[in-house]
């Protein structure tokens, strides 16, 4: 069994997994430090382009049009949740949320239980998906962009 | 008692399968998609349960058990990928594929970016990354037998093997669904059951009573980083921030992937997000957190325990444990028969994804693409005997490296098309050369990592490289043909706006 669970605890484990114990110094190094040092900015930067696949709000609410340029914006299309202020007004929602559970992480390094069994951790992600239940409960069922 | 139960199980498996058999139309669309006509429960249990495995058993819990809290932020980024696919993804996924009778997401892409070599890329490193997770299925159905039955492992292997094959080879993916249906409800009766049970007998006054004794005996399970791991912090900021990410990436998992073509009609769409945050997310998904991060460590710490703390991979054992010292010896047998239904709903269902690859993008796209549809069908089967013959085979043959390739390999695998299907989805300018190259790049940087064993930090890496590269590369080559945007956006468009 053991072996078994080793293989399944590794699959959760895929990016948690620090190889505690094991000095990779000496296997290119610049790419270590530079990893260690920079994950936290890009993955933020991660994050963000994973939303702007997702989103197109940066482009269309906020008119940052220099971080992807105005010839990028022409192309996305999701326009049937883009075109209307409601649809614009979900993915701020839900793009906020994320964003805060980036943010959140940094108080998780003291013991916090609140109403007598929630773990911070826990409770963070809970809050989440509660915002996205509510919006999405909003929008998809007062705003729905499709017919039905 | 045991022997009974588990042949009632198959039984009505079986049952299934025939049934499933009985009925279908017997054309390749029918067989690989259910003929597009899952309903919204069937697609939740489909899904669901195609995603909680074995591993939601044991190895979830025993790494929160072993590591405090912070990991069950995989789990939120889960929710929120798989969510996402459905909200954002899904409707145009499946309008695209039913308005062009496209069998299979890798096909999808392939004819979006207009490119055979894609194809075949895609196929191989879904495939790669999928085997090895089957054959883990199998092999821990063998050893929960073991554990708790007292049965040769190769008995519960060779159960798996008998059950998968009847539910693919002759239901295909509507028995595939059903019988998750089945499966899932004696997995979450199970799983939630035994919690309960337990913390009713161990903690009179509720959970919260497992609270107070970790904040006596162990503070640290309350919170990040965790327990030290050899005299390091385990779950610092980067990292829990870097599986948050990787949970997002969920959206990308194949198997979940294919759920969106086999959907009845749109509406679909909109009321599934609803039962994925509120039964999957909050509701499934808070049993094995509360068995791994509270009650398990508890009872572990409390004086008078009958199961004593245990440190490394023994953790992953520890909710088994617990329920065979804790409760009555006939609840293992239903305990068994969870297991095996995590296993079996989340094999069948990559099985069959792994099928489809195989015969529909591999052979019917690149060596024989007029193929007729008894072939296809005749050929997904084929595939579906040697893909299983195959991963219960690397299972064996080498699991020591099983465990290290799943870690560093299959799932972050699984993300590796995910810039290219979600570009190739929503963003008209997505070209073929940047899929191609964002895929190859990622899963370089992924094969690299593995075998000269850098910083696990690589993975994610992999996916900003993947991503970054496929943006740039499309931006720096010619725009797909007007064509490609009128049957992939403009078409979409003008169908998903009509009435349902």
């Amino acid at each position: 069994m053991q072996y078994f669970t080793s293989g399944l605890g590794g699959i959760s484990s895929s990016a948690a997994h620090v190889d505690a114990g094991e000095d990779h110094s000496h296997i290119l190094p610049l790419l270590t430090l530079f990893l260690r040092y920079l994950l936290l900015p890009l993955s933020v930067m991660y994050v963000y382009t994973y939303l702007i696949f997702f989103i197109k709000f940066p482009l269309t609410m906020i008119g940052t049009h220099c971080l992807i340029g105005p010839k990028l914006k022409k192309e996305w299309d999701m326009r049937e949740i883009f075109r209307h202020n409601p649809g614009r007004i979900f993915l701020i929602v839900l793009l906020l949320s994320l964003i805060g559970m980036l943010w959140v992480p940094r108080y998780f390094f003291e013991p916090r239980i609140f109403f007598g069994w929630l773990s911070a951790p826990y409770l963070s992600g809970l809050i989440l998906i509660l915002i996205w239940l509510v919006a999405y409960l909003i929008y998809f069922f007062k705003y729905w962009p499709f017919r039905d | 008692m045991s022997i009974v139960i588990l042949c009632l199980f198959g039984i009505a498996v079986l049952w299934m399968a025939v049934y499933g058999y009985r009925i279908s139309a017997k054309t390749a669309e029918d067989y690989m998609l259910a003929g597009r006509g899952i309903g919204l429960i069937v697609l939740f249990f489909l899904t669901l349960f195609g995603i909680s495995s074995a591993w939601t058993f044991y190895a979830y819990p025993g790494f929160l058990y072993r590591h405090g809290p912070a990991f069950v932020y995989f789990i939120w980024g889960c929710v929120a990928g798989f969510v996402s696919l459905y909200m954002f993804f899904g409707p145009r996924l499946w309008a695209v594929a039913k308005l062009n009778h496209f069998l299979s997401p890798v096909e999808v892409m392939s004819r979006r970016y207009e490119s055979k070599v894609l194809r075949v890329i895609l196929a191989l490193i879904l495939l790669a990354s999928m085997i090895p997770y089957i054959g883990l299925e199998s092999l821990g159905v063998g050893l929960g037998f073991k554990a708790f039955a007292g049965f040769h492992p190769a008995v519960g292997i060779i159960y798996t093997t008998i059950l998968l094959i009847c539910i693919i080879l002759l239901g295909g993916m509507r028995v595939t669904a059903w019988t998750n249906i089945l499966l899932g409800i004696i997995y979450s009766t199970t799983f939630l059951g035994s919690l309960l049970w337990v913390i009713n007998k161990v903690f009179p006054d509720g959970i919260p009573q497992a609270v107070q004794i970790l904040s006596a005996k162990s503070p640290g399970l309350l919170s990040a980083p965790g327990p030290m791991v050899e005299g390091e912090p385990f779950f610092t900021y980067p990292i829990i921030v870097g599986v948050f990410i990787t949970g997002l990436m969920a959206f990308s998992w194949p198997h979940i992937v294919m759920g969106t073509l086999t959907v009845r009609d749109k509406r679909i769409f909109k009321w599934f997000p609803l039962l994925g945050i509120v039964a999957g997310g909050i509701g499934f998904y808070t049993i094995p957190f509360l068995w791994g991060s509270l009650v398990a460590p508890a009872i572990s710490l409390m004086d008078g325990t009958l199961v004593p703390a245990v440190s490394g991979k023994a953790a992953d054992n520890i909710v088994q444990v617990i329920i065979t010292k804790y409760l009555p010896g006939w609840f293992s047998t239903f305990a068994l028969m969870g297991v095996v239904a995590a296993a079996i709903s989340t094999a069948a269902i990559q099985l069959m994804t792994s099928a489809i690859l195989v015969s529909r993008d591999l052979i019917h796209g690149v060596f024989k693409p007029d193929a007729t549809d008894k072939q296809l069908i005749i050929w997904t089967k084929l595939a579906v005997i040697g893909l299983l013959i195959l991963s219960v085979g690397v299972a064996l043959w080498n699991p020591m490296a099983l465990a290290l390739y799943l870690t560093h390999i299959a799932v972050p695998g699984f993300a590796q098309w995910a810039p290219c299907l979600a570009g190739g989805i929503v963003w008209k300018r997505g070209t073929k050369q940047g899929a191609i190259a964002g895929a190859l790049t990622g899963t370089a940087i992924l094969i690299a990592g593995f075998i000269f064993h850098l910083p696990t930090i690589v993975i994610i890496a992999s996916y900003i490289i993947n991503t970054l590269t496929y943006i740039i590369v499309s931006l720096l080559t010619p725009k797909p043909s007007d064509q490609i945007k009128r049957v992939f956006f403009d078409e979409v468009d003008e169908f998903l706006q009509e009435k349902a």
